[in-house]
């Protein structure tokens, strides 16, 4: 699977991270305000009902205290007196009282009104009212709503209370006094009452008859159903219900003077809304917040990953090998400490790879100085058994000087370890060495050392020019018939070092000198393996300017030319 | 790594869009202001306070608050103005009302211009009085048919078989007057002795004089069925004058608080009411569901019910019958 980048985790993280607490935060503060929201507005339904209740019980009280004042007033337990004119001067203070009717045992009836005609078709023990009127000890007794028909052609709704009349001497019951409340005084309270655009208020008496209900007709045309049962269970306690459909709150108040009870009724779905509009609110903001962050989580992630990507950039440079170059400082701390440490390591490291080189260098100085000592002992054994055949042909003064020119030879050669020797002592280990040679190869070699002697303090590598006087005495004068003549030189030319060297051998074709100067390595075991290793030496020791130049005729003679650097004393790198 | 971001900037459009699109969904729901009118046009504005109009009108307006509807009635000063009411119809056509109830004050004279509002493809609804022809969407109201033959039903109960039995309507050719009396006619099967039907005219003056005339010519008669409000209350006045409301036995249709007293009094034995808080609240139902679906009933019977003097008080028919009148 392909690794994701740093800055698109940390933005996938941190939009994960948004989301989530945007959503929690919203969801829960939505859920809490929406709730108090409906705590509060169904606390505001309790005391509206609450408030309607004690208006109500107001009302009954105050009828009730008329109702007192009427039977107070003695005039009203002597049946055969007309308290007419008693009754409309206490009704005429109140509107909201339809009227006050006194009926008796008798039959006789008496309203505020005496132009009132009264309905004659009337039973009186058939009344509720007139049945139940309450003593004078106990609460009066509250009808429910109803069409008052005392009265002929008059049918309004009212509220009834009602008290018996009780003769004062015999302590009998001698009748009922009546006080009608109105109707549309409780309707317009209970219209009044808003719970919410749809909610109403109802009320019920302690048997279940519908006092005051706005769908009050839907109802007995099965049209519409209330749980009025329910809420007589559910005494003064608030409850849920799905009603024709519709989720419905009902909170109740029973009133222990009247034993109604007003219910209010609030729609779910209103009361929802506003928690819905808490719901818009809060997700406005979270949206905001959401939009906010996200643009903080990308500058953010950029601010965090851009000095990274140009550590990673400068990385991809080290890998192709350059350390040329430093950061400059970078972010904040931690990356430009990164950045610091970044450049300190690659200057390090540009220095160990520039170490590593010289020492490579030096490797294969060290394996080119084991070359140089393979050269050495085959010359070695040649010239002992020459030494040896002088000395069994008793040839001694030869074998002497040819033993003296190997010691210096070899002292030379060796020069106490050391690379780098004069010219002064490269010459007489030429010259040791063609001693050596003349002694063995006698009148047919010959040879002249002529080297400037200003160059003698001038220093060079050992073993440079004596392979090429070996080759020429084996290549060249070796395969001629007749003496051979091998000439030296060393001089200064255009502030150079040259030495050549000469012979007037077989010489080389145009071939050979093209294979020798293309300077490939010969196959090992060859005889070229000895002037390849001198050139690659001087290569490397002195650099590419340096070089070595043939130039021949064939069967008279070669000329190699080597041309070195002039140096004087100390170091040569 | 480029990829990752655009899934995400994807993402987070698409989550911003879907957030919108509920906040859009939630304030449609919140914002329910803006709903259907509803333009309710009456026989007249002014009802009196007794007329069963005054709960025909609550029960319009209790539907109205229900259903979250914006409810506008209009209607002429008086029952008479039919050319007020076609008056008004005829401006509704370039109304915006989403649907129209219409209680015909005239069922021939209002059709041409009930006419052009349907072809304003505007729903009509009819409550109470329908016109002649079935136009519009849907008629509320009594269904005349059984509220006549429930009428003939009681009348047989009260008075012996074959007894002289007069039926006075109130408007030749009027298809609820025709349908009261067909309903009448089918259930006394031809068991009773008709007296040929008087029509009022819609009066109660004439209703009124036409009752003592047959009272006075035919003092054999035992019964008296009378089609509507204005005749009840017409013979009512004669039965009661001449004082022989129990030897004639008056059957009507109508539940004004004129009818209701006679009844207390025992002039009218019984009256066929209907309900009319309910043929208010379901015309508004009725139109917001065409509005909404577009299906709409031909005929919805809002019922009837049988008045008599013992049964008007209870609990139910209070209700019913008697409007609450504040002061």
């Amino acid at each position: 699977m392909k690794k994701r980048s740093l800055r698109t985790t940390i933005i996938i993280s941190f939009s994960a991270l948004i989301t989530s607490v945007i959503l929690i935060l919203s969801f829960s503060s939505s859920y809490i305000t929406g709730n108090m929201l409906n705590d509060i507005t169904s606390n505001n339904g309790y005391q509206a009902i609450s408030q309607l209740n004690l208006i109500i019980e107001n009302y009954i009280s105050y009828m009730d205290d008329m109702a007192h004042v009427v039977l107070s007033n003695t005039n009203v337990n002597r049946a055969n007196d007309n308290p007419q004119e008693f009754l409309s001067t206490i009704i005429s203070a109140r509107r909201d009282i339809e009227s006050i009717i006194l009926a008796y045992e008798d039959g006789n009836i008496y309203t505020d009104n005496s132009m009132d005609p009264i309905n004659k078709s009337l039973n009186l023990r058939k009344l509720d009212w007139y049945i139940y009127a309450a003593t004078i000890d106990e609460n009066g007794y509250i009808s429910s709503a109803h069409v008052q028909n005392i009265i002929e052609d008059q049918f309004p709704w009212v509220i009834s209370l009602s008290r018996e009349i009780v003769n004062p001497e015999s302590r009998e019951k001698t009748g009922a006094i009546l006080v009608d409340l109105n109707y549309a005084v409780i309707e317009e309270l209970c219209k009044n009452i808003k719970l919410g655009n749809k909610g109403y208020v109802f009320i019920v008496n302690s048997s279940g008859d519908i006092i005051y209900h706005p769908r009050q007709q839907l109802i007995y045309s099965n049209l519409k159903t209330e749980k009025i049962d329910d809420v007589l269970k559910n005494n003064n306690m608030s409850f849920k219900a799905k009603v024709d459909n519709q989720d419905l709150i009902y909170s109740s108040i029973t009133s222990d003077k009247t034993g109604w009870t007003i219910v209010g009724v609030s729609f779910l779905d209103e009361l929802n809304r506003n928690r819905d509009r808490v719901i818009i609110v809060f997700a406005f903001i979270g949206m905001l917040c959401f939009i906010f962050l996200m643009a903080i989580s990308f500058i953010l992630s950029r601010m965090i990953t851009k000095p990274i990507q140009v550590l990673r950039d400068s990385m991809v440079r080290v890998q192709h090998g350059d350390f040329s170059f430093s950061l400059p400082a970078l972010g904040h701390y931690e990356v430009a400490e990164l950045a610091y440490d970044f450049n300190i390591a690659i200057k390090k490291i540009g220095e160990l790879i520039e170490e590593n080189k010289v020492e490579q260098e030096l490797k294969r100085k060290h394996e080119l100085r084991a070359l140089q000592a393979q050269i050495n002992p085959h010359f070695l054994y040649n010239t002992l058994d020459s030494i040896i055949w002088m000395i069994e042909c008793e040839e001694y003064e030869d074998a002497i000087d040819m033993t003296t020119a190997l010691a210096h030879f070899f002292r030379l050669g060796i020069s106490k370890g050391k690379d780098i020797i004069s010219i002064r002592s490269v010459t007489d280990h030429i010259e040791s060495y063609l001693t050596i040679q003349k002694l063995r190869y006698k009148d047919t070699l010959d040879y002249t050392i002529d080297v400037d002697p200003e160059l003698y303090e001038y220093q060079t590598l050992k073993l440079l020019i004596q392979p090429f006087v070996e080759n020429s005495i084996y290549h060249g004068i070796k395969n001629k018939n007749g003496s051979g003549q091998i000439e030296i030189k060393g001089y200064k030319e255009n502030n150079r070092l040259v030495f050549t060297v000469s012979d007037n051998g077989v010489g080389l074709s145009e071939e050979n000198i093209k294979m020798l100067e293309s300077f490939k390595k010969p196959t090992l075991g060859t005889s070229g393996i000895g002037i390849y290793n001198v050139r690659q030496r001087i290569k490397l020791f002195f650099g590419e300017e340096f070089d070595v130049k043939y130039t021949s005729k064939l069967n008279e003679g070669t000329t190699v030319k080597i041309i070195l650097p002039l140096i004087l004393g100390g170091k040569i790198w | 790594m480029v990829k990752a971001v655009k899934v995400i900037i994807i993402s987070s459009i698409i989550l911003l869009f879907s957030v919108i699109i509920y906040l859009k969904w939630i304030s449609i729901n919140i914002d329910q202001n803006s709903n259907y009118k509803i333009i309710v046009v009456l026989k007249s504005i002014k009802q009196d306070k007794s007329s069963i109009w005054v709960s025909i009108i609550d029960g319009l307006e209790t539907a109205a608050t229900d259903f979250n509807v914006k409810l506008e009635v209009m209607g002429p000063e008086r029952d008479s103005d039919i050319f007020g009411q076609i008056d008004i119809l005829e401006s509704l056509t370039e109304s915006n009302a989403d649907a129209i109830i219409v209680a015909a004050a005239d069922n021939k004279r209002v059709i041409p211009a009930l006419s052009r509002l349907e072809e304003k493809h505007i729903p009509l609804i009819f409550i109470d009085s329908f016109s002649e022809e079935v136009l519009g969407q849907s008629r509320i109201g009594m269904d005349n048919y059984t509220a006549g033959f429930t009428a003939g039903m009681r009348a047989m109960e009260h008075i012996e078989k074959n007894s002289l039995v007069a039926i006075l309507s109130f408007i030749q050719g009027s298809s609820t007057a025709i349908e009261r009396e067909n309903g009448i006619l089918d259930a006394f099967g031809g068991d009773m002795n008709l007296i040929p039907t008087f029509y009022s005219g819609g009066t109660i003056e004439v209703s009124y004089n036409q009752t003592l005339k047959l009272l006075n010519r035919i003092p054999n008669l035992k019964g008296i069925i009378t089609l509507d409000n204005t005749v009840t209350t017409g013979a009512a006045i004669a039965l009661d004058e001449m004082g022989i409301g129990d030897k004639v036995k008056l059957i009507g249709f109508g539940n004004s608080l004129e009818i209701l007293g006679y009844i207390q009094k025992g002039i009218i034995l019984e009256t066929i009411a209907q309900k009319p808080f309910n043929v208010g609240y379901l015309g508004v139902k009725t139109a917001l569901e065409i509005i909404r679906k577009g299906k709409y009933s031909q005929f919805i019977d809002t019922g009837h019910i049988v008045i008599n003097k013992s049964n008007m008080f209870t609990h139910e028919n209070q209700k019913i019958l008697f409007p609450v009148q504040s002061r």
